[in-house]
């Protein structure tokens, strides 16, 4: 056994920055989510292991310096975090850089390699104690999860949409659904943005779009209101499962993969291409026929990577999405070759923060962008970010149209506003929520490509609940009826407390 | 004028608050748990340290009795 441990805890140093944030983020996650990175860091500790082996040859103090590095490797970001994003609100120390910590890192290294090398003795002790940590640590991920999953209620039924009368038309048209995270009303762009909007929403107008104009978000937050949308129906429901003070975002999760837009469509002989948003529920999606992604690796694992020694190099995350916004929109535009029946659905984290473009896609300088507090107080950033999308969606929308067989549904729709009136990104506020901070927060571009149907099925405060039942009405004859458009609000420390604010956003 | 006391005090809150007061990744859809994650390895170690006493205890032991009677040996 002894012979054995230097290859064990390497490994469980590998582990548990992955375990760590499964059990940290355990409320939006999914265990599946992790295995990408499992996998990967598994491999990566093997070949360091066997170059250890090839170099030192000797197992013991092999193990030992692969441990070191491992957790240097991957402890790099949260200590980066700490002491210098901290320090320098702080004003302690003068400016932020890797390349002191950097420094400090290497010579760590370097002084533990020295130790190790130069020690006569087998250092079997050493590697007993690398274990015993190396354990204590997976055990506490290991009880955190363990208690969670034991007190976890995720049991919800969804209400199935019963439509016997509903036909298959002869003419199925591909149906976009497209989510542009966080964009604002064009009352709110003009009223807190001090930003004119008209122009696009009149360039969607010509190409033949209904713009819902007093159209506002059912839910505050993404996950609550894409569960909803996509359900066709009101989720206030959830948290009598979840408990109301609860954060477990499991339940809309699996509404968001799993839902009833999704199933029916299914039914009727469409194909659903999902497009990855690398960000929350709509990263991936199982039930797709076709996920389509920048690349192999999931958005847990990019998450993980930028707390390793590699963000010193590379910004991982803000490179990954905005790889991912760009592969997104391009490739919404050649999705109408995709033989048969489409529901294609993309969630496009976009002109929501991080501020990755500037009005002409330009790259945004670090100095004009902050990645703390509320970011979307940041109004020059979010306004060139939202015109570099309007560009964007008009070519995009010119692409669809034009090469279409038959034209497609296109529904150009936001999840929830911005929210630069409040204290907190997190919604929090400590004097009460104003009808300005709703009317923002709520507010959405809701816009609708609907060919050869009357806009008389559409109006102006059309919220998102309704809008597969129009749609559903309009060309698959189910006679779903139309429910009352309500708003309900919450915050993210109590996302189930739901607050009718439907009355106040008509003030 | 600060006692022994009130400075061991003002240092431990000052490394509470110091990892406590992480940053807030406002981008992170995961949180990733800065605070919490530099003390469960803080944790860990210290852990690790008392294994290691209890490893070489004998060692440990021997060098304390020894540093005992130099100290005594030194005093006659």
């Amino acid at each position: 056994m002894t012979n054995k441990i230097p290859y064990i805890h390497p490994f469980l140093f590998a582990v548990f920055p992955v375990l760590y944030r499964y059990s940290f983020n355990i409320e939006k996650i999914s265990f599946s989510d992790t295995y990408t990175s499992f996998i990967i860091f598994f491999l990566f500790t093997a070949i360091l292991l066997l170059i250890s082996k090839f170099i030192f040859r000797n197992s013991q103090k092999g193990g030992i310096i692969v441990s070191l590095f491992l957790l240097l490797f991957f402890s790099y970001g949260y200590v980066m975090d700490v002491i210098y994003v901290k320090w320098l609100h702080c004003k302690i120390l003068p400016s932020p850089s890797h390349k002191y910590l950097l420094s400090i890192w290497f010579l760590f290294f370097i002084f533990g390699l020295y130790f190790v090398l130069k020690s006569k003795s087998v250092l079997i002790n050493l590697n007993k104690i690398l274990l015993f940590v190396a354990l204590i640590l997976n055990g506490f991920s290991l009880f955190s999860i363990g208690i969670f999953e034991s007190k976890r209620k995720d049991k919800y039924i969804i209400n199935e949409i019963t439509e016997t009368n509903s036909i298959t038309p002869d003419l199925q048209r591909d149906i976009y659904y497209i989510i542009l995270d966080g964009y604002a009303s064009s009352e709110t762009l003009k009223n807190i943005y001090n930003f004119d909007n008209s122009s696009f929403l009149k360039q969607l107008e010509n190409k033949g779009f209904y713009i819902a104009n007093k159209s506002f978000s059912n839910y505050p937050e993404t996950f609550l209101s894409l569960a909803s949308s996509l359900n066709l129906n009101y989720i206030n429901d959830v948290g009598k499962i979840t408990g109301y003070e609860s954060t477990d975002g499991i339940i809309p999760y699996k509404m968001v993969r799993n839902n009833q837009t999704i199933k029916f469509l299914k039914s009727k002989g469409y194909k659903y291409i999902h497009y990855s948003s690398r960000h929350e529920a709509t990263d991936y999606n199982p039930h797709a026929t076709i996920n389509f992604s920048v690349n192999f690796m999931n958005t847990y694992f990019i998450y993980l990577t930028e707390k390793t020694i590699l963000r010193a190099f590379i910004d991982l995350f803000e490179f990954d999405l905005k790889k991912s916004i760009l592969f997104t929109i391009d490739g919404l535009g050649k999705a109408h070759k995709i033989k048969g029946p489409k529901f294609i659905f993309a969630h496009i984290v976009s002109p929501h923060f991080p501020y990755l473009f500037g009005k002409n896609g330009e790259t945004v300088s670090r100095e004009k962008t902050s990645r703390d507090g509320n970011c979307w107080k940041q109004k020059e950033n979010y306004i060139n970010q939202l015109q570099f999308v309007n560009k964007k969606i008009l070519n995009l929308v010119d692409e669809i149209i034009s090469n279409s067989e038959t034209l497609p549904v296109i529904i150009i729709q936001a999840d929830h506003g911005p929210g630069s009136k409040f204290e907190k990104l997190s919604l929090c506020q400590t004097d009460s929520v104003t009808n300005t901070m709703l009317k923002e927060r709520m507010g959405i571009i809701n816009a609708y490509f609907l060919p050869e149907i009357c806009d008389a099925n559409l109006y102006d405060s059309i919220s998102p609940i309704n809008t597969f039942r129009v749609i559903f009405n309009s060309y698959f004859n189910t006679h779903l009826e139309l429910l009352e458009d309500r708003c309900f609000f919450s915050t993210y420390e109590a996302p189930y407390k739901f607050v009718d604010v439907t009355e106040a956003l008509k003030k | 004028m600060y006692s022994e006391k009130k400075i061991t005090t003002s240092g431990i809150y000052f490394v509470i608050s110091f990892i406590l007061l992480f940053p807030s990744d406002a981008y992170a859809y995961l949180d990733p748990g800065t605070g919490s994650y530099i003390m469960q390895l803080l944790i860990a170690f210290v852990l690790g340290g008392l294994f290691a006493i209890k490893l070489y205890w004998k060692k440990v032991k021997d060098l304390i009795l020894k540093i005992f009677r130099l100290i005594k040996k030194n005093d006659k």
